[in-house]
Parts: structure tokens; sequence; C-alpha cells
């Protein structure tokens, strides 16, 4: 074994400097879990490719020493194709950086290699990752580690993320490399192609440059036409511009193909021959966990475990959630009634609190029951790796609403929030697939709008009605969604995502993942539910229900409803469980049925499931999709609210 | 055997990708989870209702979606 480039002697750092290290890898290649292993709960690790977009940032302390760590979103190359890659990309060529980690699937390495290729071009100090390394000896990958840490000029470092193997010694070695400042080797590529670059890369050399990227990067970059780097080099520098286009035409002629084409193929071969110098592939241990597959993804046997773990799963959730939410909501009905007894606060004052105190309890009643337990157990058959079998078994039914399979993710979130699943649409590629899926997400019955269809078809009508109104949901989804397609075509040239190994969950990997959706749930959903709460109780309190019930008259004289019902329909949108309290209220008695006829009663409930998402959705999809297209969202939920409505309104005045 | 289109392969079989069509975009797309012109392919299982092609492609399962598998020409591995 060749003796690996390694630094043991820089042991007796300065401990006042704080080394800025970079975590960088393409997705899944567990570089969320190496930096949770270290900093705690804060970045969110995923089975499931492009998890990450926003980079996550924090102090750590390992082995005495203070690391300020950065993990940056999962990307498969330096090119600035999608969102990820180029948040990335502009990360790494605008931030000073004393030393880049490149975490690196070790089972996956000679596809890995091509990343870390180009990572090399930054010429910042580097160290390698080999990480999952049992992964790899499962799959039959060995590694010679020190040949490929000669190879590349920089070390190489085995780790075990998810157990903590080698993270000291990776540390170690990283702050070797940022002390030193040793940086990896250039390798060249084929001799033709290196002298073109070079011949670009003496034109730039000498000019000032707006980033920390080397000449020979940006010389490359230029050459492959990354539009992330032509649009800063492109304002003034023409000389530039014309002599990379001149260097591309010579490429193109000289090669046939795109110079784009020639550089990434080049890379390719280099990252295959240099796997093949260092490492060895034997025939990998057949594991139980390939066998699961054949089962789980089975063309019948798949869709069956897919209903039974689904029903499964949500029913073990509105059980568990019916049985908590009891308690809760007395007990902050409790709360509100003992604030009437303030003699000494005025009427409004008591309003507020009451209001304040509605929207606090309305949060808990929603998140601790329901919220919570659907958002763990969704991490968990996220963290096995069951949704992306999931999107594989629904990717062609989902491709009759226009949508991927990676889109059943937000779908599902929304039974439990449609917060947390519109912010999740981030995980599709197009703009296009983002609106058709937060349209979708903010139309699937969350828990709040649960408790409506429970609490009143399920009461009065039975759980079979109530299952009935779930299921014309889910359908109205798949028409929708079969227009949208109609009217914005798909444009990507489709779906292309990695099926990851099987792994054991584990209880705090869920847990930080659940955190970090509710997260979404606190900071964007629960300060309007409290705002709405109070909005409500001025209402209220100013006596300005009558005024909205009339003008509201239209809609739910539309749909044969008493005007008393107008003011219900706006507490909805505020907080759409509400709008059943609020009913309550407005007929005054919980016995609906005494009041409101069937008919009645499936038509309210109807109206309520499909129409305007609650102020908190609202919030979440301004964030996600921007107000035009909101408000677009708005518009339809609505008219598909009505339309539903009134064939409600029909259907009932047939049956009853 | 000629060239076909990924989606039309047995399952089980051993192919290589001899042209990848499509643009710019699809090209590298592919190329970033490991499939180039000349790798070696494994096709795993196909989804029904034109559901996803899996493939092993150097020791990785990639899903893709039907429109990209018949973009991609392959040809019996030697």
């Amino acid at each position: 074994m060749k003796k690996p480039v390694d630094s043991e002697h820089c042991a007796d750092m300065i401990e006042a400097s704080h080394p800025k290290l970079v975590l960088v890898g393409q997705p899944n290649c567990g570089k969320s879990t190496l930096f949770n292993e270290v900093a705690g709960y804060r970045s969110m690790a995923s089975n499931f490719g492009g998890a990450t977009v926003e980079f996550t940032e924090s102090h750590v302390k390992i082995d005495g020493y203070t690391y300020d760590l950065v993990d940056l979103p999962g990307t498969y190359s330096l090119t600035s194709m999608d969102e990820a890659e180029r948040e990335t990309l502009r990360y790494l060529v605008t931030e000073e950086v004393d030393a880049v980690i490149n975490v690196v699937d070790a089972s996956l390495l000679s596809r890995s290699l091509e990343l870390t290729l180009q990572l090399m071009e930054l010429e910042i100090p580097m160290v390698l990752c080999l990480n999952m390394m049992d992964e790899a000896e499962r799959k039959g990958v060995q590694i010679d580690t020190g040949a490929l840490s000669q190879r590349l000029g920089m070390p190489v470092v085995a780790t075990v993320a998810s157990r903590g193997q080698g993270l000291d010694r990776l540390f170690h070695q990283s702050r070797c490399a940022a002390q030193e400042k040793t940086l990896p080797h250039h390798i060249a590529g084929h001799q033709d192609v290196e002298s073109v670059i070079n011949g670009l890369e003496n034109e730039l050399a000498g000019r000032p440059l707006p980033l920390h990227a080397s000449p020979h990067l940006l010389a490359t970059k230029l050459l492959e036409e990354d539009p992330f780097f032509t649009e800063i080099l492109g304002e003034n520098t023409d000389v530039i511009t014309d002599k990379a286009s001149e260097s591309r035409k010579v490429l193109e002629r000289d090669h046939g193909r795109s110079a784009a084409e020639v550089i990434a193929s080049q890379r390719h071969t280099l990252s295959m021959e240099i796997f093949e110098s260092v490492a060895r592939v034997k025939r990998p241990r057949v594991h139980w966990r390939d066998r699961v597959d054949d089962v789980l993804m089975h063309n019948v046997w798949g869709y069956v475990f897919l209903v039974v773990i689904l029903a499964a799963f949500f029913n073990g959730i509105f059980k568990l959630g019916g049985w908590l939410e009891g308690p809760l909501t007395t007990f902050f009905e409790q709360m509100a009634v003992s604030v009437t007894a303030w003699s000494w606060m005025p009427g409004l004052g008591q309003q507020i609190v009451i209001g304040t105190i509605q929207g606090i309890g309305g949060g808990v009643a929603i998140v601790i029951p329901f919220l919570f337990p659907f958002l763990m157990g969704l991490a968990l058959l996220e963290d096995v790796g069951y949704l992306p079998r999931v999107a594989f078994l629904m990717d062609g039914l989902m491709h009759k609403i226009g949508l991927h399979g990676k889109a059943v993710i937000p779908a599902m979130l929304g039974y439990g929030c449609n917060v947390p699943a519109v912010m999740a649409t981030r995980i599709l590629e197009s703009r296009r697939d983002r609106f058709i899926a937060a349209l979708v997400s903010s139309l699937v019955p969350c828990s709040a709008r649960m408790t409506i269809i429970f609490g009143l078809v399920g009461m009065y009508m039975g759980g079979t009605a109530a299952l009935l109104i779930y299921l014309a949901n889910f359908i109205v989804l798949g028409i929708i969604g079969a227009i949208m397609t109609k009217i914005m075509p798909e444009v990507s040239p489709g779906m292309l995502f990695e099926m990851p190994s099987y792994q054991r969950p584990t209880l705090d990997k869920a847990l930080r993942k659940t955190w970090f959706r509710l997260k979404d749930f606190f900071t964007i959903a629960w300060p309007l539910l409290i705002a709405g709460s109070v909005i409500l109780a001025l209402i209220e309190h100013f006596g300005m229900g009558e005024a909205i019930n009339g003008l509201l008259l239209p809609i739910t004289a539309l749909l044969g409803l008493p005007r008393v019902v107008g003011l219900t329909l706006i507490f909805g949108v505020l907080r759409k469980e509400l709008s059943m309290l609020m009913l309550f209220q407005a007929l005054g008695t919980q016995d609906v049925a005494s009041v409101l006829s069937m008919t009645q009663i499936l038509t309210f409930t109807v109206f309520v499931v499909f129409y305007i998402p609650c102020v908190a959705t609202i919030g979440a999809l301004a964030k996600q999709i921007k107000w035009k297209s909101t408000a677009m969202v708005v518009l339809l939920t609505l008219a598909i609210a009505i339309i539903m409505g009134l064939l409600a309104r029909l259907v009932g005045t047939m049956i009853w | 055997m000629s060239a076909k289109p990924l989606d039309e392969i047995e399952m089980g079989r051993h192919v290589n990708v001899a042209v990848i069509g499509g643009g710019h975009h699809m090209r590298a797309t592919l190329n970033n989870r490991g499939i180039h012109v000349g790798d070696g392919l494994t096709v795993l299982r196909a989804g029904i209702l034109r559901g996803p092609i899996v493939v092993r492609v150097h020791g990785s399962e990639v899903a893709l979606g039907r429109h990209m598998a018949h973009r991609i020409l392959v040809e019996a591995a030697p």
C-alpha cells in the first residue's frame, strides 16, 4: 500500500482560530447524518435526495477544537442545473472557506469522483470522507484509501457517520489541511483539451475576478457555458466571452461534440480510471434487504402492501389523535371560560385574551394529537427508505394527474397539515410541478378538516359516509390534476431518483426530521392562527357578524345554507376546525341535526373541505410559490368548493 | 440486438447505453446519476401504468420515468 497524504504533525494548532469547514457531497451520501452527528439537531437528513435546499451552519466542538461547520445542499456536480446546485456553487466561489470536506458514499465511489474532480479545481484545501464504508463492504467494493489519497493529493478518511466511526480522524485531518493550506493535485485530462483550457486560463490570469475561483475552474466553466459563470463574467469582459466561444469552437471541431460534452466525458473517463486503479469490486453479498423490493415493489403485492401500510398508518394516527384531542380541547376551553370571570378587565381586553388562548389552544390541539404523530410516522417511513418505493408505485398513477411519483410526499404530508405539505413541494424540480403539487396539497383534507368530516358527516351519517368524503376528495384531486396537466403540459424530461438501500430507522433521526417540519408549523402557521383567533374575537366583540353574514349571502343562499352560516366560513379560513365550533355557536346548539337538514350538513362539510386554504397555508403558499400563484390557488379552491357544494346539495336532495 | 429504447427491455437483462437522446440537460442529469454512454445497466423492474424503470448502474439503483427511459437507446451487453 502506498503512503497516503496524511498530516499527523499539526496537532499543536493555535486553538483560537475556528477554521470554516464545508461539507459538500452528492445527495444521500450521509452528509446531513454526519453533520447531525457532530452538530446536533439542526440539519435534516433524508433517505430521499434533494431534502436540503438551504444550507445549515453550526459551531461544533470536537476533540477540544471548535469549528465553523457548514452543511451545503447535496449536489451531483458543480454545474448550476438546479436550485440546490446553484446554491452550493455560489457558496463555494463567494465565501471564504478554509477546507472542503467532500463526503462520498463509498459504495458509489466511481460516480462520486466526478464531483470530487470538480471540487479539486476550486483549489481549496480538501479532505475526502469515504462514508458508508459498511455499505460499500456489503456491496463488495474494496477501496485502497492510501492509493486514492496519493492519487488525489489529499487525506482520505474512511467513516461510518451513522455510527460516529472515523469522525475524530476526519476533523483532525480537515483541521490540518486547513492550517497547512495543502492543495489537492491538479489532475490533468487529455493533452488537447487541457491546452484549450490553459489557453483560456492565461487569458483570464491577471484580470481582477469577482470570485474566489481559480482561473482554471473559470476557464472550464466558461467552456461548459455554465449560466452561473457566464452571467457573472459576461457583463464587462467581452474579450473573454469572445475568446471563450473561440475555444469552444476549437473543441467542437476537434471532437465532433459540444465543448460541454467533451469536458463531461473527459471527467467521466478520469473518474473511472481513478476508480479502477484504487478499488476492486467483488460479488456483492446478497442481503435480505435486496429481496424485500421483490415484494414491496411488486406489480401486485407492492400495491397490496402499500394499502395495508398506509391504512395502518392513518388509522393509528386518527385513533391516537382522537384519544388525545378531547382532554386538550377541554383544558383550553376551560381556560378561556375562566377569563370571563376577570371582572377587572374590560370586555375588549377579555376578548383579546380569549382569542389568544383559543389560538394557542387550537395549535396545541392540532400539533400534539395529530401533527406530531403523523410527521413522526412519516419520518420513520422515510428513513426506512419506503417513500421512494411509494414514489415508484405511484408514479404511473401520478402521471395521470400531471405529476410524478415524487409528488406523493407533499400530498401525503397534506393529510397531517397543509403547511409542511406546501413547504415540501420544494423537492420538485420545476416551477410548474411545484404549483400543481401545492394546489393539490392544499386541497388535501388536513387533520383539522378531518375533525369536521368526522364531527359532522361521521357523527350524523356514519363512518362510511365520512370515508366517502375522503374518496370524493381523492377523485376531485385526480380530476383537478388532470385538468391542470391539460392547461400546463408537462415539460420536464421526467423523473429520475435513486432507490436507496433500506436502512434501520433511528428514533433521534426521525425526531430531528419531525422537528424540522414542525418548525414550519410553529413559525408560519401558529402565529397566523393566533392572530386569526384575535381578529375573530374582535369581529365578535364589535358585532360585525351580521354584516359579514350579509356579505356572504350569495354563497350561503346558493348552497341552500342558513344565513348565519356565513360567518363560520370566514372563521374557517382563519382556522379550519373553527368553522365547526362556530357553527355550533351560530346555530346555538351542539345538536346540528335539530336545526340543519342532512343535505345542509353534507353541503356544509363538503364546502368546508374544499374551500380556501387556511391563513397559515396561504402563508406557506406565498413563501413557496409566490403571491400571484397563491391568489390563483385561493380562487380555484373557492370555485371547486362551490361546484362540490352544489353537487353535495344535489346528491342530498336525491337521497333524503 | 440493435439499439432499442430502454423502456422496451425485459426485466433482468444486462445492456449497455448506446445513445442518450434529449438535450444537454437530460444528458447532464443522467451523467450526474452515473449513467453515461457505454455504461452497463441491469434492468431490475418496471412499474405498471407506464411507471418508472429501475436499473442498477455502478452499484446504485436508479428509477427513471418512462419518458426519460424511452430516450435512452441501449444494446445487449457483450
